[in-house]
């Protein structure tokens, strides 16, 4: 009788060990994974705030086009503002994707303007924007790899208890752009 | 008839495990397959002319500052800097997407502590007078993470535009070696404070001219390999060849074997189309 208690007792034992370390191994792991997306994001707002900062250089840079290009400066100004009032990450995209097209489309009506189009600087203005916008891609890109590898995580058993127990998200927003907003600008030369 | 059943039930037992094995192997070798979808860097590692349309004495040359510019700048703040230059054929313009610089980037390991440049030259196949030449399409440069902050894609751009596509070189090797020069050049002085770097394109004309060989130096060459292997050549004479390379081998450190630093990047860098 004593025996088969204690048996039952090392049997039990086990399973609290097997079951504990099942518990932390998973719990750190959705840890790490988590870290990993905090990490993704803030590359990302480092990249958005470069990007805005180096909008506002190139829009002092073509201050001549102001009054001929209005609507492209005041799609500017809006994704500027956007960007400012940006809280959540839906509204960060929203902001990102408004702030690509309009820089695209500044990019485009300087090219029509062939006083500026052929000053040096506009090749250097389109190496840093197309640096910018490569960055940001990778960002955009790594985020929703971390994120990806986080949901599939937390979807699987036993994690998907894990994350019930622990309270960690059931899944993680994508980062997602309207096709094209994020193409990086190539410099064509003759 | 006891020891006959155990004899095959022994046989089918191994046949399973053999079975496992083989069934292993292949799905490491897949996805070994899977993770490398570019090619390995080569031993030189600072260039990579899968292209092959460089001279060897350039190729020689972009390893030899490649190693000084690594071994110089170890000891220093944000050191250890690794400059990489590989060349690609693709068919059609289009296929150059299918590289990614950042993913080779990440995946050769570039510079010390993220502290590298990666130069990506595509050319493309045309003909003349039923000759094929290959033509320079592309030019792509990725920036390390930590170097992001030294070198900026301005820079980045007037370098290329003042060596790569200068009309002043009407010879590939002579505006890739520039490029190489200035791009160390900025490299020394702006990221390491050097006062300067002093090159000389006509000394490094003179060298290449004396140099004309285009071939690539294996490190085991594959005839060697095949004599090894060979059924014809005894034992004695397959260890008179191997010992003396041995030999080299042990006294001279080794063979060539460059490797990246283990670092990262994040997509910052410049591209740069031919028409």
């Amino acid at each position: 009788m004593l025996k088969t208690r204690v048996i039952v007792l090392i049997l039990l034992g086990v399973l609290v060990l097997i079951v504990g370390i099942g518990l932390i191994s998973g719990y750190n792991s959705l840890v790490n994974l988590d870290e990993d997306i905090n990490s993704k994001y803030s590359q990302i707002e480092v990249r958005l705030q470069e990007r805005h900062d180096k909008i506002g250089q190139i829009v002092q840079s073509v201050q001549g086009l102001q009054d001929h290009e209005l609507a492209v400066y005041q799609a500017i100004v809006d994704a500027r503002t956007a960007y400012a009032n940006a809280n959540t990450q839906d509204e960060l995209i929203a902001a990102d994707a408004l702030e690509a097209v309009s820089l695209a489309n500044l990019l485009v009506v300087m090219e029509n303007y062939p006083s500026i189009a052929a000053a040096g600087s506009y090749y250097m203005l389109i190496d840093e924007v197309s640096s910018m916008e490569s960055s940001l891609a990778v960002a955009r890109r790594d985020f929703n790899e971390a994120v990806q590898d986080y949901n599939a995580s937390v979807r699987r058993f036993p994690r998907v208890l894990y994350a019930g127990i622990f309270g960690f998200d059931k899944s993680v927003e994508y980062w997602k752009m309207n096709d094209g907003a994020d193409e990086v600008p190539v410099i064509e030369f003759d | 008839m006891v020891q006959m059943k155990s004899q095959s039930s022994n046989l089918i037992n191994i046949k399973k495990i053999l079975s496992i094995y083989i069934l292993f192997t292949i799905l490491i070798v897949l996805s070994a397959c899977q993770k490398n979808e570019y090619p390995r860097p080569t031993n030189a590692f600072y260039i990579n002319d899968y292209a092959n349309i460089l001279y060897e004495a350039t190729r020689d040359s972009i390893r030899r500052e490649g190693e000084r510019l690594y071994e110089n700048t170890q000891d220093k703040t944000d050191g250890g800097t690794q400059l990489v230059i590989t060349t690609f054929e693709v068919k059609e313009i289009d296929d150059i997407s299918n590289y990614d610089k950042t993913d080779l980037y990440r995946q050769w390991r570039i510079g010390d502590d993220d502290m590298g440049v990666l130069v990506l030259l595509f050319f493309k196949p045309y003909t003349e007078n039923d000759i094929e030449y290959l033509e320079l399409v592309e030019t792509q440069i990725e920036l390390g993470y930590r170097m992001e902050q030294y070198i900026s894609p301005t820079q980045l751009g007037v370098i290329i535009d003042n060596t790569l596509y200068s009309d002043e070189w009407d010879d590939l090797d002579l505006a890739v070696m520039n490029m190489e020069y200035e791009l160390l050049s900025a490299i020394y002085v702006d990221v390491y404070n050097y006062e300067s770097f002093d090159y000389s394109m006509s000394v490094f004309q003179e060298y290449l001219i004396n140099n004309p060989d285009t071939s690539y130096e294996e490190p085991i060459p594959m005839s060697l390999i095949l004599f090894l292997l060979s059924p014809f050549s005894t034992w004695g004479e397959k260890l008179s060849a191997v010992l003396p390379i041995l030999f080299v081998f042990i006294l001279g450190g080794g063979f060539i074997m460059n490797k990246g630093g283990g670092g990262s990047s994040g997509g910052a860098g410049i591209f740069r189309r031919r028409r």
